[in-house]
């Protein structure tokens, strides 16, 4: 509710420069929100995220640059959802027929993004080379300036996502998923089949990142090979670890964080803006891998005397049960 | 070059970096993300000592330091402890990669250097002429798979290591002090890693994000080969870099690596399928 309100009222108090920040921090959060559900919640760790959310933006120059019109407006979206979803099912299928370990997973779908960049910069007129689209509009309320109304089109469908993803961790599938995550051999041999399980994990990761990508387009008016490498793939594992991987909100506060950061430093050192991130990475994935979130929840809980999040987490599993 | 030239540079280059990969993976049972910029900061020590004047073999003894020191490093942040399983590895090399490679940026620059090549001519064999680097560089290759061989079958430390390998708690049962050779493997690797860049160094552009391709490549070559054996890293790199160089040749870079990476990830599953290991 907070939250909520929070964008709602956001737009109308900060100047646009920062709403339009902020409306970029909700998509990257929300793109940050797909690895949380192929990962947090099923353990499958990928490297290839940006694919997704390339495929997503890629659409939105589809939709509104390389075709006019509303049945383009529709259509589009759609077959890239399709399309996103597609390729994260043949990369799981692959991968569940390889029986590839979380490492070897982790390593296909780094090379899984090297080759999209690769072959949408070689594209030619498909995908408009190295360049990509530009110029794709806004998506706009009618008599509210564009950040604003991406702010409220990005806060209103992560907010539904977020709620559909907490709805999913509480129910039986949520449940499948963890137990495949915590013990593979153990939830194999009650029966689960693993493989399915972390593949629908990765393609519904896949729809949301598809999702992100094409709000991203969206509001920034450009979709370029960039959007769908390798880089912006490891950005978004960041995120999450910086945020928290445990808590959904980790995605959001993650995005926020590091893009908050960057926008600190972009007019002086950007690169090292980046080595500081990566620097300050290391000692949180190993000593603190609940990241910000988790360290939020640890103070709060500690006070309270009450379990950390973690634990919470499988408890609540427990419960479903 | 000629076509042959390419090849023996490309296997080369990709078996050096590959056999450090797959010694570090072998004893750590982690994939060592930041290779590639280990690579790279073997390249730079090579072309930064080649602007100071240094002698070309002397620059190369020093990358092989660097990268040996760049390797230590990471022992430093814990990579040898036990908290420490396979996907932290990975995200920690990777993050320390950035930070060498975001720190390399800030300090030397992020332009590209060149480094002439110490050895001038061509040599006329296998039906053209190949640079007389490259046949250096080809030789300097075998010799240390050799050496390799030889470390690794008929030395103490070669023998601890495989020990450390094939089963670290069995091992260490036995009185093998296991953390030891984790770093003597970093170290083996990451030296092995500063040469393969000083010896790639005259033949391309130093930059501090050339890293990164090396990477994916040895990625693919261990995983061809199979992790963690160096007789499958160079059974890999003369698959991997021959197969990439000659599709290059007969088409173009782009489609050379969209089959070539492709194709590697099919062998992966039909090889996983086919060996009917329970996961």
């Amino acid at each position: 509710m907070i939250v909520a309100a929070g964008i709602a009222v956001l737009p109308f108090l900060l100047p646009s420069y920062y709403t339009a920040f902020l409306a970029n921090v909700i998509v990257l959060g929300l793109f940050a929100l797909s690895l949380y559900v192929s990962w947090s919640l099923a353990g499958v760790l990928s490297f290839c995220q940006a694919v997704f959310f390339g495929v997503g933006a890629y659409s939105a120059a589809y939709a509104s640059v390389k075709y006019e019109g509303l049945a383009a407006e529709l259509l589009y979206p759609v077959l890239g959802l399709a399309l996103a979803c597609a390729l994260a099912a043949l990369i799981a299928f692959v991968a569940s027929a390889g029986r590839l370990q979380e490492l070897m997973f982790a390593i296909v779908t780094l090379v899984v993004a090297v080759l999209a960049q690769i072959v949408l910069t070689a594209g030619g007129d498909a995908t408009g080379g190295s360049q990509g689209f530009f110029g794709i509009p806004a998506l706009q309320l009618p008599g509210i300036n564009s950040a604003a109304s991406a702010v409220w089109f990005g806060g209103a469908i992560a907010i539904v996502l977020v709620l559909l993803v907490r709805w999913l961790v509480r129910s039986r599938f949520g449940l499948a998923f963890s137990a495949v995550r915590d013990n593979e051999l153990r939830a194999r041999a009650c029966g689960y089949r693993a493989g399915f399980v972390k593949g629908l994990a990765f393609v519904l990761g896949a729809a949301v990142a598809c999702l992100a990508g094409y709000l991203y387009a969206r509001q920034n008016g450009y979709a370029s090979p960039d959007l769908a490498g390798f880089a912006l793939s490891a950005n978004v594992i960041i995120y999450l670890v910086l945020g928290g991987r445990y808590s959904i909100w980790g995605a959001f506060i993650g995005a926020l964080l590091v893009e908050g950061f960057r926008l600190e430093l972009a007019g002086t050192a950007p690169e090292i803006a980046s080595l500081i991130t990566a620097a300050v990475f290391i000692p949180i994935v190993v000593l603190f891998p609940g990241g910000a979130a988790g360290m939020l929840d640890g103070l709060r809980r500690r006070l309270a005397g009450a379990p950390l999040l973690r634990k919470r987490v499988r408890a609540l599993g427990r419960k479903a049960a | 070059m000629t076509t042959v030239g390419n090849i023996i540079a490309a296997v080369a280059i990709l078996f050096l970096v590959a056999a450090g990969l797959a010694i570090i993976f072998g004893v750590l049972r982690i994939v060592n993300f930041a290779h590639g910029d280990f690579v790279m900061a073997g390249a730079l020590m090579s072309a930064i000592g080649g602007e100071q004047g240094l002698p070309f073999v002397l620059t190369v003894v020093l990358a092989a330091g660097v990268g040996a020191a760049l390797a230590c490093a990471l022992v430093l942040l814990g990579i040898t402890g036990k908290r420490i399983d396979a996907i932290t590895g990975l995200l920690v090399t990777w993050a320390f990669g950035t930070v060498i490679r975001d720190g390399v940026a800030a300090l030397f620059g992020a332009h590209g250097r060149f480094v002439a090549t110490p050895v001038d001519g061509r040599v006329e064999a296998f039906g053209g002429a190949i640079p007389t680097y490259v046949l250096v560089l080809g030789v300097v290759a075998v010799v240390i798979a050799v050496g390799l061989y030889w470390l690794f079958s008929r030395t103490l430390v070669g023998k601890r290591m495989r020990a450390s390998v094939d089963d670290r708690q069995m091992a260490e049962g036995v009185g093998l002090r296991t953390g030891r050779i984790a770093i003597a493997a970093l170290a083996l690797g990451g030296a092995l890693a500063g040469l393969a860049g000083a010896l790639l160094s005259p033949m391309v552009s130093v930059d501090p994000f050339m890293g990164f391709s090396y990477i994916v490549r040895a990625f693919l070559t261990i995983v061809l080969g199979g992790l963690g054996s160096i007789a499958g890293a160079g059974v890999g790199a003369v698959g991997l870099g021959s197969a990439e160089t000659l599709l290059t040749t007969i088409t173009s870079s782009i489609a050379a690596q969209l089959v070539v990476f492709g194709g590697v990830a099919l062998v992966l599953v039909l090889r996983s399928r086919l060996a009917g290991r329970p996961s």
